[in-house]
C-alpha cells in the first residue's frame, strides 16, 4: 500500500470513530480524579486499563510513593520481534490526575460542556483529552496497520500524580523504559491561543524548578522595654527576600519568586521566627545548578543581630525538592525534525516551544529521546471558573485538532521507527 | 531649737507612727492581697474583673468609700470602679482632691494559670502569684496609705476628696478610662497617683516621671499576581516590596534617640507558585520625645507613597499603604510631674533614703492624663517579673512576684508625701 494511501486511509478511519472516542473521553471527564482523590484516580485508572486491554495491552498497577495518592498504570503490548531484529520500543506518557477537587468542579458548574468548537469540562485538555489521543492513534494502526502496531513495544506509563510532580513516577518511567527506548512521547495538551488552525506547537524544553523553605531563628523580646535585646527574625528575613529576589535574571531566563511569608507572634513582642517559601525555575542545567547554590549558600547566613550585639539572626534554607530541567538537547531535536517532515507531507506547520511550566517529560529526557505537547489543542489549563464577560473561562479542548494531530503523530511514529 | 528642727521633729514623729501603724497591720494587708490574687481577673475574664471590683469596693468601704461602677466602652471588658470619700471644707476652703489609681485586671488567663501553677506562693523574699506586683500589690498599697490616713491623720484624710480610680481593661490600652479619670478628678486635682510597681534599688525609691508613646500601624501592600512559572514577568510581588519597607522601618529604630520600632508580625502570599498579590505587617513604635514621636508618625506615614518594586513587563508597580491604627502619646518629662517628683524626693530624703525618677518604655494609665492631670507613676510595691507565669528549673524563666518587705517603706513615703502635698497646697 502507498504511504498516500495507508494516509487517507487513517483519516478516515479516525473521522468515523472520532465520535465514539468523544464518548470515551466524556466518561474520563465524568470521573473525578483530582491528585488527591486517589479513589477517583484509581476509578480512572480501571477505565483505561479496560479501554486498553481491547487492544491487548496488560496492565500493571503501581502504587504512588505517597500513599495520599492514586497508583500509577503501566499499560504494555510486547512487539513481535521482525527479521530477526529485536522489537522497537515506544513510551507513551500522560497521567491519571487532574487539579480540581470535586468541590471546585461542583461551585463552578464544570463539566463535560460541548460549545460550538469546543468542548469544556475537567481535566479534556490537561490531560485526558492526551490520553484519548493514544488510544485513538493505537487503535487506528491495529485497524489500518496491524503489521507495524505488532513489531512495536508499546509502553504507557500514566502518572497518579502528575500535578504534585512526585519523583518516583520519574523513577518508574526510567526503569521500564531503559536506554533502548527510541522515544518518549508525553501527551501534554497543544496552546490553541499560540496556534492558528493548520500549526503545531511541539515542546523540546521546559523549565527546571526547585522548590525551598527558609526559616529564621531570631530572638525574642519585649518591644517596649528590652528592644535591644531582640534579633528581629523578620528584619533578617526582609534582608534574605531581597537577595533571593535579585537572584531572578531574565537574560539568564532564572526566576526566583517568594511565594509566601508568615512571622512574628504578637505586635508588642520582636519576632523570634519567621519563614518563607520559595520557588525557582530556570532552563539551563547549569544556571539552575549555579542559582540553586546561591539559595542553598544562605544558609546559616546572618545580617541581623539584636542591638546590644549579643543576638544574631540564623537563616536556615531547606531544599524541598529539586525538578531539573528539560534542557535544549539534539535528541529532543531530532525527534521535532521527524514531525515537521510529516508536517510538511500532511500539509501542516510543526513548531518548537519551550514553557515554563514542567512535564513527566523532565524525568526521561536525558535517558530517552523526549517530545511533548503531543495531545489536541485546547486552553485555559488549570482553570475552572467562568465570568460573564470571558476574562475568565474554563478549561476546553479543540476536538477538530484531533484528527490531523493523529494523523501527525501515527506518521511521524513510522518514520521514526523506520517503516 | 528653730522652726524648721521643730517641723522635722513634727515630721520624724508623724513617721514614726505611721510606720508602727503600717507595720502592726501588715499581716492584715498581706490577707487581702492574698484574696484578690485568688480571683481570676484576666483582661477577657469579665465576670472575674467585675467579681475582684466588688471585692476591692467591699474593703474600701469600711473605710467609707462609695462606689460607683462604669462599663468599658469595649463591652466584652469589665466594669471600671471609682472609689469617692468626698472631703469636708476646713477653714472655709473647699477640700482638695487627689487621685489614686490602680487597675483591676491581669495579663493571665485562667488557664495559663492553672498550666503553670501559678498561684499564691511565699518563698524566701519573694510571694509569688497572678498580678501581685502588676498591680494588686499596688491596690492594696493604696489600701494601705488610705488606712494610715484614717488612723493616724484623721483630719487630712477629713478634709481631703480622695478619688479611687481602678481601670477594668488597662493591659488592652483602652482609651476610655484615661477621659474617664479626667472627668472624675477635674482640673483642681492636686495629683493623680499611679500605683503600678515601682522598684526599691539600695537606699532609693523609684518612681515614674515619664512613659514612652506608642504607636500602632499597619502596612499592607498590594502587588499583582501570576503564575511564577509561565508569567512570572507579569506579576509584582508584594513579599519582595514588604521586604522593603520593613527594611526601611526598622532602619528607623534610632537607640540614640530614644525610637524604635519593631515589625511585630507579617503575613504575605496565598501559594508557592504564585507571584503573591498580597503583603500585610503589623507595626509599634515608641518614643519619649513629642517631636520624635510625631516625626516617626510622619516618616511611616510617608511610605504610603511608595513604590520600588514593580512587574519585570513594568506594568503594574506595587503599591505600599501605611495606617496608623492607635496612637497613645508620650508622657514626656514635664514642669507638673516634676513638681510632684520633687515632693517625694523631697520626702524620701527626710525618710533618710532617696528617691530615683525613672522614665519606662512601657505604658500605663498615666500616658492618657498626664498633660491635663499632674501625674506621677510607679509608687505601687517592688517586684518583678511582670506578665510572666512560666518557671523553669534552671531559672531563666520565673513568675511574676512581690518583695512584701517594701510595702511598709513604700506605703510611708507615699503617706508622708501626700501630707506634704496637701500643706504645700494648704499654704
Amino acid at each position: 500500500m502507498e504511504r498516500s494511501e495507508l494516509i487517507s486511509d487513517i483519516q478516515a478511519y479516525l473521522t468515523e470513530h472520532l465520535p465514539q472516542n468523544l464518548d470515551l473521553l466524556r466518561q474520563m471527564v465524568s470521573i473525578n480524579s483530582f491528585t488527591s482523590n486517589p479513589i477517583g484516580v484509581n476509578a480512572l485508572g480501571l477505565l483505561t486499563a479496560e479501554t486498553f486491554s481491547t487492544l491487548g495491552f496488560e496492565a500493571e498497577f503501581v502504587q504512588a510513593a505517597d500513599f495520599a495518592y492514586g497508583k500509577h498504570l503501566v499499560l504494555t503490548r510486547p512487539g513481535r520481534p521482525v527479521n530477526g531484529h529485536g522489537s522497537p520500543k515506544i513510551g507513551l506518557i500522560s497521567h491519571l490526575d487532574t487539579v480540581y477537587p470535586t468541590a471546585e468542579e461542583l461551585d463552578n458548574d464544570f463539566q463535560w460542556r460541548v460549545s460550538g468548537k469546543r468542548i469544556y469540562g475537567p481535566g479534556v485538555y490537561d490531560i485526558k483529552g492526551g490520553t484519548v489521543m493514544i488510544y485513538m492513534m493505537l487503535s487506528a494502526l491495529q485497524a489500518k496497520a496491524l503489521a507495524f502496531f505488532d513489531s512495536v513495544t508499546w509502553v504507557l506509563l500514566l502518572n497518579a500524580a502528575e500535578e504534585a510532580l512526585v519523583p518516583d513516577f520519574g523513577r518508574l518511567c526510567l526503569e521500564r523504559l531503559g536506554d533502548d527506548t527510541l522515544a518518549s512521547l508525553v501527551f501534554e495538551g497543544g496552546e490553541a491561543a499560540h496556534t492558528g488552525p493548520d500549526e503545531f506547537p511541539l515542546v523540546v524544553a521546559r523549565k527546571g524548578m526547585a522548590r525551598y523553605h527558609i526559616r529564621v531563628e531570631g530572638k525574642a523580646a519585649h518591644a517596649g522595654t528590652a528592644h535591644d535585646h531582640g534579633a528581629n527574625a523578620i528584619m533578617q528575613l526582609a534582608d534574605v527576600i531581597k537577595r533571593l529576589s535579585a537572584l531572578t535574571d531574565y537574560e539568564q531566563n532564572v526566576t526566583v519568586n517568594v511565594g509566601t511569608v508568615a512571622g512574628g507572634t504578637v505586635i508588642n513582642r520582636v519576632p523570634h521566627q519567621a519563614s518563607a517559601s520559595v520557588e525557582m525555575r530556570a532552563y539551563s542545567p547549569q544556571v539552575f545548578a549555579l542559582t540553586s547554590n546561591q539559595v542553598v549558600a544562605l544558609n546559616e547566613f546572618s545580617s541581623v543581630h539584636s542591638a546590644n550585639g549579643g543576638y544574631p539572626c540564623r537563616v536556615h534554607v531547606d531544599v524541598l525538592g529539586e525538578w531539573a530541567p528539560w534542557a535544549n538537547n539534539g535528541k529532543s531535536n531530532d525527534l521535532l525534525q521527524i514531525w515537521q517532515e510529516s508536517g510538511r507531507q500532511l500539509g501542516c506547520q510543526v513548531q518548537p516551544e519551550e514553557r515554563g511550566g514542567l512535564s513527566d517529560g523532565n524525568w526521561t529526557w536525558q535517558s530517552v529521546p523526549t517530545i511533548d505537547g503531543l495531545g489536541p489543542d485546547g486552553g485555559n489549563a488549570h482553570c475552572s471558573e467562568r465570568s460573564a464577560d470571558g476574562s475568565k473561562d474554563q478549561e476546553y479542548i479543540l476536538p477538530d485538532s484531533y484528527v490531523s494531530k493523529a494523523v501527525l503523530n501515527i506518521l511521524s511514529i513510522m518514520s521514526l521507527v523506520g517503516w | 531649737m528653730d522652726t524648721g528642727q521643730l517641723l522635722n521633729m513634727e515630721f520624724a514623729e508623724k513617721a514614726r507612727r505611721t510606720e508602727g501603724y503600717l507595720q502592726q497591720n501588715m499581716p492584715h494587708y498581706l490577707a487581702l492581697l492574698h484574696e484578690m490574687v485568688s480571683i481570676n481577673s484576666f483582661t477577657a475574664n469579665m465576670g472575674g474583673v467585675n467579681k475582684h471590683g466588688s471585692q476591692v469596693a467591699a474593703i474600701f468601704a469600711e473605710l467609707g468609700f462609695v462606689a460607683e461602677e462604669v462599663q468599658s466602652v469595649e463591652p466584652l471588658y469589665g466594669r471600671h470602679l471609682i472609689l469617692t470619700r468626698r472631703g469636708q471644707e476646713s477653714d472655709g476652703r473647699p477640700a482638695p482632691t487627689i487621685g489614686l489609681v490602680s487597675h483591676l485586671d491581669t495579663v493571665f488567663p485562667p488557664d495559663e494559670e492553672e498550666r503553670n501553677d501559678f498561684h499564691w506562693r511565699e518563698q524566701g523574699e519573694r510571694i509569688y502569684g497572678p498580678g501581685i506586683v502588676d498591680i494588686k500589690g499596688g491596690t492594696i498599697m493604696i489600701y494601705m496609705i488610705m488606712a494610715a490616713f484614717h488612723a493616724i491623720h484623721p483630719r487630712e484624710f477629713e478634709t481631703t476628696t480622695w478619688v479611687i480610680l481602678l481601670d477594668s481593661s488597662e493591659e488592652t490600652g483602652g482609651w476610655d478610662f484615661g477621659r474617664l479619670c479626667v472627668d472624675r478628678l477635674g482640673e483642681g486635682a492636686l495629683g493623680c497617683l499611679i500605683f503600678e510597681p515601682g522598684s526599691w534599688s539600695g537606699e532609693d525609691a523609684h518612681v515614674v516621671v515619664s512613659r514612652k508613646g506608642m504607636a500602632i500601624y499597619r502596612v499592607e501592600v498590594e502587588g499583582k499576581a501570576a503564575h511564577a512559572g509561565s508569567s512570572h514577568a507579569q506579576g509584582a510581588n508584594a513579599v519582595l516590596q514588604m521586604a522593603d519597607v520593613i527594611d526601611r522601618i526598622c532602619g528607623m529604630t534610632d537607640y540614640d534617640r530614644n525610637l524604635t520600632f519593631n515589625v511585630g508580625t507579617v503575613a504575605g502570599g496565598t501559594v508557592i507558585n504564585r507571584v503573591p498579590h498580597f503583603a500585610s505587617a503589623s507595626v509599634e513604635m515608641r518614643a519619649f520625645d513629642e517631636a520624635i514621636f510625631d516625626e516617626g508618625v510622619a516618616n511611616v506615614l510617608a511610605l504610603n507613597d511608595l513604590s520600588t518594586v514593580r512587574s519585570h513587563d513594568g506594568a503594574f508597580a506595587c503599591r505600599v499603604t501605611t495606617k496608623v491604627m492607635t496612637t497613645v502619646t508620650p508622657w514626656p518629662r514635664n514642669p507638673q510631674t516634676g513638681r510632684l517628683f520633687e515632693i517625694w524626693r523631697e520626702t524620701a530624703q527626710l525618710l533618710g533614703y532617696g528617691a530615683v525618677g525613672e522614665a519606662r518604655a512601657g505604658l500605663s494609665d498615666g500616658n492618657y492624663f498626664w498633660n491635663e492631670l499632674p501625674t506621677i507613676d510607679g509608687l505601687g510595691p517592688a517586684g518583678g517579673n511582670a506578665h510572666c507565669s512560666e518557671r523553669a528549673d534552671d531559672g531563666s524563666k520565673d513568675q511574676e512576684y512581690v518583695l512584701p518587705a517594701t510595702f511598709v517603706p513604700k506605703a510611708l513615703l507615699n503617706t508622708m508625701a501626700i501630707l506634704n502635698l496637701l500643706e504645700q497646697d494648704h499654704e
